[in-house]
């Protein structure tokens, strides 16, 4: 990779479009929406978002958005069930994920997110076996509510420290 | 121009992270709204991910010092960069956005090959016209991979030198000047010294520098003898850029100045080269003058001084130039004028140079590719406008052939023109 032939592999895998896929299908499949409305609506919607990213490079950064739409179309109308609460969370993970693997930039995106991404993971579990724990669904809103402040809160607060630790000084890679 | 590295570097949310928290935020009252959670579940991920990928995405790099440099010819530019710095895994998380220089269109996707500790780039552009410009560096930070947060990654950023001008004043080295000062009583006292082609060896003078010094001849005839040189002076030159502002459009002069100092910039580089003793001057509202001689040091001068030249806001009289010249140079010296000639402080430069012994030679950059294909007009409009603007700018022009030969520059990227006209002398029509 020394000459001016050399590139490197971009991202923008299809198996990572089709794990978004499949989650936000399945989150629209126990949705609200009656026959196959659901599933498409989210399909159609990650669909949209991975044609405008891959077309046009100027507004990637806002290609999310037909699929964020069509997520919260399906968030709106699901009934609250355990089964929707947490594929809700699986979709919206799902979504972010087909996020990290941009077809512009190198590949093995969902890899170098893989942190950050589990961490949203771990909360999203964690808020979910909460909620199973506390039957009524008003508690249950409250719970997870407290729950994403303190986790948000956390964040800040390392994200904070981690700065002001690193400063003006030599690179740690 | 470099920034060094160790500047404080502070997380730069996206567009894209405000898009997930707008979005999650929304989804965060429709759930309490609604007294749903499942909302909720789904703004989770939406509004931790900016947080979390800022926090714990791996290898963010704090310095990357940069090398590059521009090849190709004509209006295409190569250019190849490297990026170094103590980044392992961060590399693949590096972001490199060039800045074309103003009016560049890139011709292809920049390409990048990674590794640990290097990220090395290749983009190209195609030039309009002929452009001496000093690149700005591109802007290098790190992105995690959701693109949803940005750090600013410091290290040298060297700005890029780039010069593209006719291929053709290249060729303008191997062709004789004529001889201009050659005034009764001058002599060349300068031209055997430290510099220039091999003339003779001679004996050496007690303070002779040791790098004039012939060791072999020395050792020969056992006593120390130094090397003199010729500098072989095939002409000399004045060079008149025209920076006054000539039409009403001021972008249109400020484009065509650019063109103008390219052209002016590769003539004088050709003819340094071929050791012609060049002088510059620039004429605003004022004159900007420097004096004519040849050498390394006078050549730096000079092509800082052409690369530095911008528009004069206000255009100064003619006469003005003519006279400040007379201050500075002998009367006699060739002069070749770089003007747009778009107006008519331009037209009468040359006959107020004439006047004052300075034989003048102009080369005229045309606006006319500049003004037309502006999409106004219809095609047939178009190839109507272009002939009737053409047979004007030849009229204006036929009239100061009376004073100096005239070069049309209509085909920026070709100065055949000149170069044609110094190598058949014959066809100089100086009155």
């Amino acid at each position: 990779m020394n000459g001016p032939e050399a590139g490197e592999r971009l991202g923008g895998s299809r198996s990572t479009f089709g794990v978004a896929a499949l989650a936000i299908a399945a989150f629209g499949l126990v949705g609200g929406l009656p026959y196959f409305l659901g599933p498409a609506l989210g399909v159609v919607g990650l669909g949209v978002a991975a044609l405008v990213r891959r077309r046009s490079a100027r507004g990637r950064t806002f290609a999310p958005m037909p699929a964020l739409v069509a997520l919260t179309a399906l968030a709106v109308t699901a009934p609250a069930v355990a089964s929707a609460e947490l594929l809700g969370g699986v979709a919206s993970l799902g979504l972010l994920l087909w996020m990290a693997d941009d077809p512009r930039r190198p590949a093995g995106g969902g890899r170098r997110a893989s942190l950050a991404l589990a961490s949203c993971g771990l909360t999203v579990g964690i808020a979910w076996a909460v909620l199973l724990a506390v039957p009524h669904p008003a508690g249950g809103v409250g719970v997870a509510g407290a729950l994403l402040a303190l986790v948000l809160l956390f964040l800040a607060y390392l994200l904070a420290r981690e700065a002001e630790a690193r400063g003006p000084g030599p690179a740690t890679a | 121009m470099s920034v060094t590295a160790g500047a404080v570097r502070a997380v730069r949310w996206t567009g894209r992270a405000y898009l997930l928290l707008g979005s999650g935020s929304l989804l965060l009252f429709t759930a309490v709204a609604s007294r749903s959670p499942v909302p909720l579940f789904v703004a989770l991920p939406l509004l931790l991910i900016p947080f979390a990928s800022a926090a714990f995405a791996p290898g963010q790099p704090t310095a990357a010092d940069l090398s590059w440099s521009a090849a190709g010819l004509g209006p295409d530019v190569d250019v190849a960069g490297e990026l170094r710095g103590p980044f392992g895994s961060g590399a693949g998380n590096l972001v490199v956005e060039p800045r074309p220089p103003p009016g560049a269109v890139p011709t292809g996707p920049i390409r990048f090959a990674r590794a640990p500790g290097v990220v090395r780039f290749w983009l190209r552009w195609r030039l309009p016209e002929p452009t001496i410009t000093t690149v700005r560096p591109p802007a290098v930070f790190w992105q995690d991979p959701l693109a949803v947060a940005e750090v600013d990654v410091g290290g040298a950023r060297p700005a890029l030198p780039l010069g593209r001008y006719p291929a053709e004043v290249h060729r303008l080295g191997a062709i004789r000047l004529d001889r201009t000062i050659a005034l009764p009583g001058e002599t060349f006292s300068r031209r055997i010294g430290a510099s220039g082609e091999f003339y003779g060896i001679r004996e050496a003078a007690p303070d002779e520098p040791w790098g004039r010094i012939n060791w072999r001849a020395s050792a020969r005839v056992g006593r120390l003898l130094a090397n003199d040189y010729q500098v072989d002076l095939t002409g000399d030159l004045l060079i008149v850029l025209d920076a006054r502002p000539g039409s009403s459009d001021r972008a249109l002069d400020a484009r065509l100045l650019g063109i103008a100092r390219a052209g002016v910039y590769g003539i004088a580089d050709a003819l340094f080269h071929s050791k012609v003793r060049v002088a510059f001057a620039s004429f605003g509202e004022f004159l900007d003058a420097l004096p004519l001689s040849a050498g390394r040091g006078h050549r730096a001068r000079v092509l800082a001084a052409i690369a530095a030249s911008r528009l004069a806001p206000v255009a100064g009289p003619a006469e003005r130039c003519a006279f400040s010249l007379k201050r500075f140079y002998r009367p006699g010296l060739t002069t070749m004028v770089i003007s747009s000639w778009t107006g008519e402080p331009s037209e009468e430069l040359v006959p107020y140079l004439r006047r004052q012994g300075f034989p003048p030679l102009l080369i005229s950059p045309s606006p006319l590719p500049l003004l037309l294909g502006s999409g106004e007009l219809s095609p047939v409009e178009e190839q109507v406008a272009r002939r009737l603007e053409l047979v004007e700018r030849r009229v204006r022009l036929s009239e100061t052939w009376r004073y100096a030969p005239v070069i049309d520059w209509d085909d920026y990227w070709s100065l055949e023109g000149l170069a044609r006209f110094l190598r058949r002398p014959s066809r100089r029509r100086v009155s």
